[in-house]
């Protein structure tokens, strides 16, 4: 075990207990047990007036050994549908967390970046085909009423998750 | 295959490769450079005939994408620890890393972000003063240390390029803005870096380098030497690198051949 990752995971956790007031859409993120720094939690809220609204996204995060010079490995616990994340796996396809990370993140601020490509999505790149080709035919309607069932079937009961 | 399986195969075919050379290796004598070209072009083996004239050793930085700033940090540091008699070596390094944390805070890193490489950094340059050669080699072997002194000078020169835009901006491809260029080229671990990257990290460390770039150019028999120079008077020769096309080492140079080198 690393101890230089502890000290890292241990620093960031105590900012974000400061800062929890000023991310609106992070309802938590936090080391699931205590004792291990290296496995948290996250609560993504769904952005008003968009399709998400009303949904709470668990996200599960695994901090590897070599963070920050390598990504934390985060993905969707609870379903979601969106054209970058795997429905069934709920892997996220996101450049910052493969090709194009960079150790100045934090696990603060990927999480922002994660919420803000709820609303962001990058149909080029889609790991939910349907998702994607709904939204590269410019079907709207059919995209967000899609969005929202599921959004409403899996992300609004508590018991669920 | 997923996106991430890539990923893990991609790191994995890196790993077995970097596990065949350590991060920074024991100095050789050039003649091992010669070896590498023995049944190669004419070109290469009389330009490093002349390279050998002036220059007696070269020291390998693994080829992992980040050899340039861990040759760089080497050979500056290992000049440090080596002038224990020219304690002002030390200060001015010493001061330009402390100079270094403003910098980025005023690049906007966030503090949290980058405070393990800075510190990591600092610390082994206050070792200096009572390091052997052989401890600054581990401490460079050590993928902790090493990995954390890399990332604090990806993020040197990030900062430098983000606060002198007007400078460099305009090296940029169309319609690329800076803080993409440095977040893909530069803060990204294993990124191979290019002039504008030797330019900034010379002008944040005030420490002056000259790059001999060894080609298979068959009309000159001369190594080029390129130099880079810091805005301010160089307090010391220049750090020697060897370019060969993707890859840095570091290079010795015979007038300040010195003692007790590794």
């Amino acid at each position: 075990m690393s101890s230089a990752v502890h000290r890292r995971m241990l620093k960031e956790y105590l900012a974000i207990q400061k800062n929890s007031a000023t991310r609106p859409h992070l309802e938590l993120l936090e080391p699931i047990q205590e004792d291990d720094l290296l496995h948290w939690q996250a609560i993504l809220l769904g952005t008003a007036d968009s399709a998400y609204e009303g949904g709470r996204f668990r996200l599960d995060i695994v901090i590897p050994n070599n963070y920050p010079i390598h990504p934390p490995a985060i993905r969707f616990t609870t379903k979601i549908c969106h054209p970058n994340v795997h429905f069934k796996t709920g892997e996220i396809c996101l450049d910052i967390l493969k090709s194009e990370w960079t150790p100045s993140w934090t696990l603060e601020s990927v999480c922002v970046a994660i919420s803000s490509l709820l609303t962001n999505p990058e149909p080029s790149s889609p790991l939910n085909c349907d998702a994607a080709n709904l939204l590269r035919c410019g079907d709207m309607a059919g995209y967000n009423s899609l969005v929202k069932m599921y959004t409403a079937l899996y992300a609004m009961d508590d018991e669920e998750q | 295959m997923t996106d991430e399986q890539i990923l893990t195969q991609m790191q994995a075919i890196k790993d077995e490769e970097a596990n065949l050379h350590p991060l920074v290796d024991n100095s050789v004598d050039l003649v091992e450079l010669e070896k590498e070209y023995q049944n190669g072009s004419a070109a290469f083996q009389n330009k490093i005939r002349n390279l050998s004239e002036t220059h007696d050793r070269m020291r390998r930085s693994r080829g992992d994408g980040n050899c340039f700033y861990r040759a760089f940090a080497f050979a500056w540091f290992e000049r440090v620890m080596l002038a224990k008699n020219k304690p002002e070596l030390h200060m001015n390094a010493v001061k330009a890393m402390e100079e270094s944390k403003d910098l980025l805070l005023a690049a906007q890193f966030e503090l949290l972000a980058f405070e393990d490489f800075y510190l990591v950094t600092l610390e082994t340059l206050q070792n200096l003063v009572h390091y052997t050669p052989e401890e600054l080699l581990a401490a460079f072997q050590n993928d902790e240390i090493s990995n954390s002194i890399v990332m604090h000078f990806r993020l040197m020169v990030s900062a430098y390029l983000k606060t002198h835009q007007e400078d460099y901006a305009p090296f940029l491809e169309f319609g690329q803005t800076m803080d993409e260029f440095c977040s893909m080229h530069v803060e990204a671990m294993g990124r191979e870096s290019e002039e504008m990257m030797l330019i900034a990290l010379t002008k944040v460390t005030h420490v002056s380098v000259e790059v001999a770039y060894l080609s298979g150019n068959e009309n000159v028999d001369e190594v080029n030497f390129l130099p880079f120079l810091p805005d301010t008077e160089p307090y010391m020769p220049p750090l020697v690198l060897l370019y060969r096309p993707g890859h840095y080492d570091i290079l010795y140079r015979k007038s300040h051949c010195l003692e007790g080198v590794v």
